[in-house]
């Protein structure tokens, strides 16, 4: 016996079957409901839904009949969108490691390696858990969004206040004096562009069903974080001054993406 | 396609390729959740609005349904986010809903015009909770959905949902008890 079927019975107004009085008997919110002798039960009872039946309206009509790319490849499934998303965000960083990986990587020593990866890896695969969160799951709070995005840009920002990873190689020390500009400017530029197809990517797989501003947000940090492991699995510098002025402004053009974003609204709820 | 075909039959047939099984959705809970918005909402655009964003995210997510699951909850998770969304974007808090005669509000059985009054100002009273309770009174008693499966639409736990519907179900006996 669940709760419906006593509310049914308050609804036909007929009395209540042992089944019914049982259950009143241990649930709490009916037995307020059957108090005054089923007063309140009696008179919600009354009050019933009408019986319209609209019909579709034409404006969503043509939506749901939209056939376009964005609109298929939004509707996939969450599970094959989540797959795709993992793939699009390792492609970049695993065609660095095959092809472009940084020289000094067998001088890095490799818990640090480890924690450094780690560093970017997890913010960016909370941030795309929440930018892909299906609209039919209960909401996370905007909170944890905000609170990703400043955990997110604490960890990019933490590499540069860490000691230098190691001495060991001599491509580490360069980018210093007439060198700092150029390095930081190519790390900058080739981090951000890394970055950007996964914003893209991720943003054609969007069914525009969360927050709008959680999204952008988070679509953004991973973006950011994707394009600073990427620069990170390829330049060898170590110098704090390098790692702030070329890897850690990546955030800079994501973060303008997002305010951007943020501004114009991403689609249907934004 | 017939009244008695389940939501989740329905569901399924338009994920196969049934669009009339949508229409028949569309008809069957766009009332239900037009009054679900418009309980909040001063402006009868943004109530069907919101609707319409509502069966467009569940057309969107058609794939993500599964065999087995119920659609109402999936239904009315959707339509409490996109409210939640719509309140935040707007910066402001639950407005109280404007009259609108036939617009689709629960209406009184019956022709006893005391009852009549009755209904009438207890309908008042539940557009006065607080959202939180008043969701969970609609779902529960409109929408006969148990604890567990409005505690997953609205995000809480049972034990929380169980409080928001006894504070709320007080306050309606209690205005009950003073009209009579």
């Amino acid at each position: 016996m669940q709760c419906r079927q006593v509310h049914d019975a308050w609804r036909a107004g007929e009395p209540l079957g042992p089944d019914a009085r049982a259950h009143v008997d241990q649930c709490e919110v009916c037995a307020l409901l059957a108090g005054d002798d089923g007063a309140l039960g009696l008179a919600l009872g009354n009050v019933v839904a009408p019986n319209e039946a609209p019909t579709l309206p034409a404006a969503l009509q043509a939506r749901l009949d939209d056939d376009g790319l964005r609109a298929r490849l939004s509707s996939w499934p969450t599970s094959t969108r989540v797959i795709a998303t993992l793939l699009g965000a390792v492609l970049v960083p695993a065609i660095i490691v095959a092809v472009w990986r940084r020289p000094d990587f067998g001088a890095y020593p490799p818990l640090r390696m480890a924690l450094d990866v780690l560093t970017f890896v997890v913010p960016a695969a909370l941030a795309l858990w929440l930018t892909l969160r299906p609209v039919h799951r209960p909401a996370v709070s905007p909170g944890v969004s905000l609170g990703l995005a400043i955990v997110g840009t604490l960890a990019m920002l933490s590499l540069v206040v860490l000691p230098e990873a190691h001495a060991d190689h001599h491509g580490s020390l360069l980018g210093v004096g007439d060198d700092f500009v150029p390095r930081a400017r190519a790390c900058f530029v080739t981090g951000t562009l890394a970055g950007l197809p996964v914003l893209l990517w991720v943003r054609a797989l969007l069914r525009d069903d969360g927050p709008w501003w959680v999204v952008v947000t988070t679509l953004a940090l991973a973006a950011a974080l994707v394009g600073g492991l990427s620069i990170f699995l390829h330049c060898p510098l170590v110098s704090p001054r390098h790692l702030a002025a070329g890897h850690a402004t990546i955030l800079i053009p994501f973060a303008v993406l997002a305010l951007l974003g943020r501004r114009r609204g991403l689609g249907d709820t934004g | 396609m017939s009244a008695e075909v389940s939501d989740e039959a329905l569901m399924e047939a338009y994920v196969a390729g049934d669009r009339s099984a949508f229409a028949t959705l569309f008809s069957r809970y766009a009332p239900r959740l037009r009054r679900l918005m418009a309980r909040d909402l001063a402006r009868g655009t943004d109530a069907d609005d919101l609707v319409q964003q509502t069966f467009l995210q569940l057309h969107r997510a058609r794939r993500d349904f599964r065999a087995g699951a119920r659609l109402r909850p999936w239904l009315f998770t959707i339509a409490l986010n996109l409210k939640r969304q719509y309140f935040r974007r707007k910066g402001r808090r639950p407005e109280a809903p404007l009259p609108e005669p036939g617009a689709g509000d629960l209406v009184a059985e019956g022709g006893d015009p005391e009852a009549n009054v009755r209904d009438a100002q207890l309908r008042a009273v539940l557009d006065e909770l607080p959202a939180a309770q008043r969701d969970v009174i609609v779902l529960h008693w409109f929408e006969g959905m148990t604890f567990r499966e409005i505690a997953e639409v609205v995000g809480a736990t049972q034990a929380a949902v169980k409080v928001r519907a006894h504070r709320g179900y007080g306050r309606l006996r209690e205005a009950l008890k003073t009209q009579v």
